[in-house]
This record gives structure tokens, sequence and C-alpha cells, in this order.
């Protein structure tokens, strides 16, 4: 499991409707942010390819996105095989 | 709260974004982020360096338990600001391959086996001396590497050239960027971009030609993408004979035919000169004009460049003659900035120099250079190709800091600072990549020393290469076991990327310090270390009295400093996100050859890197490949890159959602050729070229398009070497193989 973070920026007119669309997405979770033209999402994805493929296909080609990239990647679960349920704050 | 570990990464990833990006989070998770934001999801985060393509991105790397388990940009790196692409993002995953290499390896009665240290370096000191007795420093070679960083490759540059006194040092940036060396030296004087990537946000119009930016240097292409976006009168000029991702965000895209790229270019010139479009007090002032070493005058070159009419070469560039008036008169608009990129369908050439020399004048003849967002900028392949090889000198013609072995002065000012005799490096270059390992072959090289690449998959007709390394006594020192490991005698294991310290130099001049996060897995060492302890056991304590990175640093500095190419004490690069050279008074240069930016130039404009401060336009006819096509051999094949993986894969192919994500390679092939040929998507294609055959599966509508008449291999695939087929003929200036185009012929299979 890769949990990406991915910042997307995005022409401000289309921000309500490319968010809702990305927000249909399960395996993925939007971070409200206050600029305008960007929208934080972190995806969780079993590989590179569905990394990539998301970045490019249901992302990049949505009309009005500007660009996307990842900015952050955790691999910890897989290498460590840390335990994903394990409470971090109770 | 409660937040589980999968929760906690998740909100960790967000805030590292939202920091990256400079945001403020808001709504109903924004007390999740901001409470994470005090809670580290590893035990430390150290700086870095992407250890892939010549960008240069600045990478934050998080260790936990000792491992390397996330990595986000440096927000605070103005080549990424924060950001990566897809690959970079994964870096952790390369280190933990499972068949890391972790102990030396000696081959006995014909297996690889497994030694101790001192068993291996005795080996291999013992046998260089014996071959030095027997057959002279000559029959010593070595091919490093772009990967390696500066202190790796000024010792083992320094070692070979300085101690044992043989100037055969290659590296695989031969390969790759021998050329854009070639054009910078032999037009401005001096190697290397005068400007950065900043320069980018300037432009209005970008000029990119043979290079695939989307999937070999992605960051970047997001930066073109995102000036495009914010402003829409940005134009870019893709020229390639094959359509790829790079043309997603083209204006005007040339699929020109393979090889006639030189004719492109000097038509472009023709409209330039012809529509009254250049600079001519750019040229007056700046500029002079040579054909074959010999000077013209600006009228004979008017002269040479008047058969390049674009109606008289529209035929063999393949383009209609209007789209070259087009795009010349969109590159020399005298109210817009230009910026040209290239790569290695410019670079990996027959004329390859001269390629790079029209892209120049272009820039010369329209004064579109030395201003902010006006430039030519050759793109690189990896990580360290300029700091540690170009910069380093670590090629068979090169002294440190862009000094040359033929010169009598550069021999004794890096004598002096080695401690050595200057006699003692010879005055003339070594062999050159293609050649030393032709000597190989003709058993003039009897031991050849391979650092952190992998000449068994790469070079070009490679069958011949193969045999050669296995004659020879060959030692490799690497992470993984690849196709050279298998030809070796020796095999070392190194540390990587973040298990040692060092600096890397990319492709804007801009000089980057790594910090070691974590110990190499097993008994893995530096490649530093293991230089030292060659030349230690081959008696050259005194010249090696290093301890570490830092020590060779600032030895390797002292050849920099007065040279234009000066850089910064080691201490500086560990606490800043990188500093341009040359570094003169504690200050970054971010624009050579202009005063009021480089602090060698007093006023204007200044080429000082030719003693009478001009650049030269040079008069440069087409030329066509090597091998063009013929009724035999009617197909052009070109290979290069694709996004998931880099160079030999031997890294990329270690990270299983790579390795899922572009499992097999394949044959790009034109639909119209498809047809033609009678093949469908997957069905098997041999490839027959005049040096060896390879068989592929079609791939009719992938990612890009070759335009008819030429086929696509990527060229990363272990199992399935396209190297066999592929051309050794090489550059007469640069000595840069022509990897890009040969003629094949193809077969159902």
């Amino acid at each position: 499991m890769i949990i990406a973070g991915i910042l997307v920026t995005v022409k401000e007119e289309k921000k309500a409707e490319i968010k809702d669309v990305l927000s249909s997405f399960a395996e993925v979770t939007i971070y409200e942010v206050e600029e305008t033209d960007r929208i934080v999402l972190v995806l969780e994805a079993k590989s590179r390819k569905e990394l990539k493929n998301f970045v490019e296909r249901e992302i990049a080609s949505l009309a009005g996105v500007i660009n996307a990239a990842p900015a952050y990647t955790n691999s910890e679960l897989d290498i460590l095989n840390s335990k994903e349920d394990e409470l971090i704050l109770n | 709260m409660k937040l589980s570990r999968r929760d906690f990464l998740k909100s960790a990833a967000a805030a590292a974004t939202i920091m990256a990006a400079g945001c403020t989070p808001r709504g109903k998770r924004r007390d999740e982020v901001q409470t994470v934001q005090d809670i580290e999801e590893v035990d430390r985060w150290e700086k870095g360096v992407c250890r892939f393509c010549g960008t240069g991105c600045g990478a934050m790397v998080g260790v936990k338990d000792g491992k390397v388990v996330a990595v986000k940009g440096s927000e605070d790196n103005p080549v990424n600001e924060g950001l990566f692409c897809v690959k970079g993002s994964l870096l952790p995953a390369y280190l933990y391959g499972e068949d890391r290499l972790t102990k030396p390896l000696i081959r006995r009665d014909g297996e690889l086996q497994e030694a101790e240290w001192d068993e291996a370096m005795d080996l291999i000191a013992n046998k260089f001396e014996e071959i030095i007795d027997e057959h002279g420093a000559d029959a010593l070679g070595f091919y490093g590497s772009g990967q390696c960083n500066a202190s790796e490759a000024y010792a083992y540059n320094k070692l070979y050239k300085g101690a044992i006194g043989t100037n055969n040092v290659e590296g695989n940036p031969r390969t790759c960027m021998a050329s854009a060396v070639g054009g910078y030296v032999t037009t401005f004087g001096k190697d290397e971009p005068m400007g950065i990537y900043a320069d980018f946000e300037e432009a209005d119009v970008f000029f990119i030609i043979g290079s695939n930016t989307a999937e070999a240097h992605p960051v970047l292409f997001n930066r073109i993408v995102k000036h495009k976006r914010e402003n829409p009168d940005v134009k870019v000029i893709v020229a390639d004979p094959r359509l790829t991702r790079t043309g997603e965000i083209a204006d005007y895209y040339l699929t020109f035919k393979p090889g006639n790229d030189l004719a492109l270019m000097n038509s472009m010139a023709y409209v330039i000169i012809n529509e009254g479009l250049t600079d001519e007090q750019f040229i007056e002032d700046h500029t002079n004009f040579n054909s074959d070493g010999e000077d013209m005058s600006y009228e004979e070159f008017k002269e040479f460049i008047a058969d390049y009419a674009p109606e008289d070469v529209a035929d063999l560039v393949g383009i209609e003659a209007e789209e070259i008036y087009e795009v010349a008169r969109l590159f020399a608009d005298p109210d817009k900035e230009t910026t040209s990129l290239w790569c290695m369908g410019i670079n990996q050439r027959v004329r390859g120099v001269w390629a790079n020399n029209l892209i120049h004048n272009l820039h010369l003849l329209t004064g579109k250079i030395c201003r902010p967002g006006s430039t030519p900028f050759s793109l690189t392949g990896q990580p360290s190709a300029c700091g540690s090889i170009r910069e380093v000198g670590a090629l068979s013609h090169l002294l440190p800091a862009h000094r040359v072995v033929d010169n009598e002065q550069h021999r004794q000012e890096i004598a002096e600072i080695w401690g050595i005799d200057p006699d003692r490096i010879q005055p003339e270059p070594g062999l050159h990549t293609i050649s030393l390992f032709d000597a190989t072959y003709t058993g003039d090289i009897k031991a050849l020393f391979v650092m952190c690449t992998n000449p068994g998959h790469t070079l070009p007709n490679l069958q011949r290469y193969r045999e050669g390394m296995e004659r020879t006594f060959l030692i490799v020192s690497d992470i993984y076991p690849n196709r050279t490991t298998e030809l070796a005698d020796v095999v070392l294991p190194a540390a990587t990327w973040v298990e040692k310290e060092g600096i890397y130099g990319n492709a804007e001049r801009r000089t980057q310090h790594i910090a070691k996060a974590i110990d190499p897995p097993g008994e893995a060492k530096p490649d530093l270390e293991i230089v030292v302890d060659l030349a230690h056991r081959l008696g050259y304590q005194d010249l090696f009295p290093y301890e570490g990175p830092a020590d060779v640093w600032a030895e390797y500095r002292q050849t920099t400093l007065g040279t234009g190419m000066d850089l910064a004490p080691y201490e500086r690069y560990k606490q800043e996100h990188g500093l341009l050279w040359p570094v003169v008074d504690g200050q970054e240069t971010k624009r050579r050859f202009v005063a009021d930016y480089d602090p060698y130039v007093e006023e204007g404009v200044d080429f000082y890197g030719h003693p009478d401060g001009r650049a030269i336009i040079f008069a440069r006819p087409h030329t066509p490949p090597e091998e063009p096509p013929t009724e035999e051999y009617p197909y052009t094949l070109t290979t290069g890159r694709v996004v998931e993986h880099w160079h030999t894969s031997t890294m990329t192919g270690r990270i299983p959602q790579l390795k899922r994500a572009f499992p097999e390679h394949y044959v790009e092939v034109n639909p119209e050729d498809a047809e033609k040929l009678g093949v469908n998507e997957g069905d098997m294609l041999k490839i027959i070229s005049r040096r060896g055959e390879i068989t592929l599966p079609t791939k009719i509508k992938g990612r890009a398009e070759p335009r008819p008449g030429l086929l696509f291999v990527p060229m990363h695939d272990e199992e399935k070497l396209i190297n066999f087929v592929t051309i050794d003929a090489y550059d007469p200036g640069s000595k840069q193989p022509e990897y890009k185009l040969c003629a094949v012929r193809v077969e159902k299979a």
C-alpha cells in the first residue's frame, strides 16, 4: 500500500466540479484548503500503476486541471509491515 | 480523536502536501491535519536529492526503524518546490529489493562465489600491479557513471590519471551527453548551460527537439505545463519523429523524418535571416562565424544557409515548408523570449555536436540568449552527469573543472593540487567509451573497473563488447546483479543514494548535498571507500589521505576556484538546497556570460570561454545518419525511455509497483506500417539489423506513435537487450554513439 499526497492545481471556476468528481473515488480522500485554485488529496494505491493511472487518467485529464503532482509518499505499510489498524491516537 | 496508523499516515501525507503547496487547511479534517503536524510519522528526516534523472529534485527522506519509508519533495528547493514525479515518489522501494548485493563475490570455477573484502581487494590490487608490470598502465581502464557522487568520481579520476598514470577513464555520460558538451564548448568555449530552470517561467516560446520531456523529465515538464496553462499565450514547438506525450501540450508538432533535424534547424535559420528576424546588433557585437574550422564572414554564412530554403528541404525533412516558416517566425519573434530544450534525440547521433551547434545558432542569430526566458538548455539524463563527470572531468580527455589533458598548463595546475609530477598525467586523451570496450575485445585492455553502471546492457552493438568484457579481468561495483555483473570476475557490493553522503550536480549547474540517512545493507560500502582502499593497496596512501567525502571535496574545490566553475565549501551545501555555480564571494550565479549576474563579466554579454569573448555561429551542413534505411533494411529503429523505468531498470525493476506497471517491453509501430506488415497489437515482430535481432510484441496504439517508417523500442528490458541491434557508430567530435538511429528490417515472428 502506497499512501500518496497529491497536489492538484485547478482553474478556480472549476474547483468545485473537479472536487466532486475526485471525491467519488473510494481510494481518494480530499483535504480541504482555503486556496481556491488548489486541491489536496490523499490517494491510497495498491500499486504504482494505480498511482500513475490515477494521476494521469482520473486527475490530469479532467477539464480545468492545470497540474497534478505527488508531493509525498509513504510505503511504511509495505516496507516495515506496520499494522494498519494500530491506534496512534485514542 | 481516534487515529489508526493508516489514517495517521494519510493525514501526514495531506499535511506534507499542504505544507509543500503553502496552503491553509480548513474543513472537517483541519484538526486532524494540524494534530499530526506535531507527531512525526518517521524517526527523522534527512535532506537528499532524487537519484534518477538529471533534474535534481530535492527530496526529504523519512527514516523509521533504520529504513527509508517515506519521501517528500523539499518545498524550499527551487527545482521542484515540494513536488515530485511518480518515479521519484517511489524512491524508497528501490533500496529494498530481495537480491541486493551485500557481500563481495569472486568468480571461481566459472561461478561467482562469496568472498571477504580483503580477499577481493587484494585480488584486484595484485592483478593491477601484475598488468602494469607486464603491459603498462594503459592496459587498465575505468568506466564510471553520472550516478556516482562528485567525491567518488574525483577519487577514481585521480587514481587512474594521477596515480596509476592512464587516461583510460570513461563513464556512461559519454553515451548520453558528450555531444551537448561538444556543442557548448565549441560554440561558447565553456561547457554547461548559461540559463537555469527558472527561465521556464519567463519563456514565451519553448522549442523542444529530440526530447520526450513528459516521460524523461516529468517535473520539468510539469513546470512547462503549469506555465503554459497559466499563460495561454505561451507556445510550445515540439520536433520529434515520434509523437510522444510531450506533444500533448504542443502548438506545433513537427514529426520530421528521423535524422534530418540538421536540415530542419538550418532551414529555420534560413527563414530567420531571410525575413529579417535576426538581432543584427547582437550578431555584430557577440559572434563570429566558422565553417569546418575556418573563419567565415556573415555574408558567407548567408550563402551557406541559402541551400536550406524550406521549399528546398521540405521533402528531405518530411514536413510542409509552411510549418518551417511558422515555427521559425515564432522562435524568432522579437517580442518573445524563447527557451530551447533537447536531450538524447539530439545528442546520440553521429553529428550530435553539430546538431547542438545548430540549436545554439538559432539563439545567437536572434540574440535570444543570456536573458530571462531565452536560453538554449540541454537536459541531462542522470542525477550527476554534470556534477560528477563534466565538472569533475571524469572522461578520458578531461581534467577537473572543465580542463583538458592535452593542455600543458591544465596538467600542471591539476598536478600541483594532486601533489604529483605533471609528467605523471599523460598528455594524450585516453580511450573513449567505444574504443575502451573495443580494447577489451582486442585484448589491449587487460582489466576494467565498472562502477555504478551497466555497460553489459547499455552499449550499442552489444554482442562484441559483452564478449570483450568476458575476456578482460572485469570488476563491477554495484547494488544489484545485472547484465554486467554476470560477466564480472569480481563483484563489489556498493552503498547507494542515502546510504552514504555525497554531492550531486544537476543540469542547471546546481550543486546539492545528499545526507547519509541509513546504513548500507550487509557489507556494502560507499564507492569512495572502495576507491580509496584500492589506492592504498596500490601504494598511493599519500595521495589519498581522505577520511570522507568532505575531505575529497575540499581538494576538488581547489581545482575550481578562479575557473568560472567555482564551487562553494562543503558545509554550505549541507546547509542549503543547492547552489548554482560559479559561486564567487559566497554568491551563486543564476545566469552566465552576462553582467549583473555573472561575476566574471563586467559589462554586457561576454562569452569569455573564447579569448575574444564571442560565441561562434557554425555552418554545419545536413548530414544523414550513419545507417539510413535501404531496400534491405527499410525501417529506422530508435530507442528511449518510458516514465515507469530508468536506464537498465536495475533499480526501478526492483520496485514491484513499477514492474507491474510496465512488465513487458514492446516495439511501437505506426498503424500504417502495421497494416502493411499485417501485424496486430500483441503480434510478435522480429527486428533485424546488420548486428543482431530481437523479437518483441507489437504495440500499435500505445502511449506514443512513431511516424511511418520508424520503430521505437524502450531501452530498459534486462532480458531482451535491444542493444544487440543498435549501432556503435559515433560522433567524431564527442565520440557519442548514435543510439537513436539505425536501419532494420522486420518480420512477423
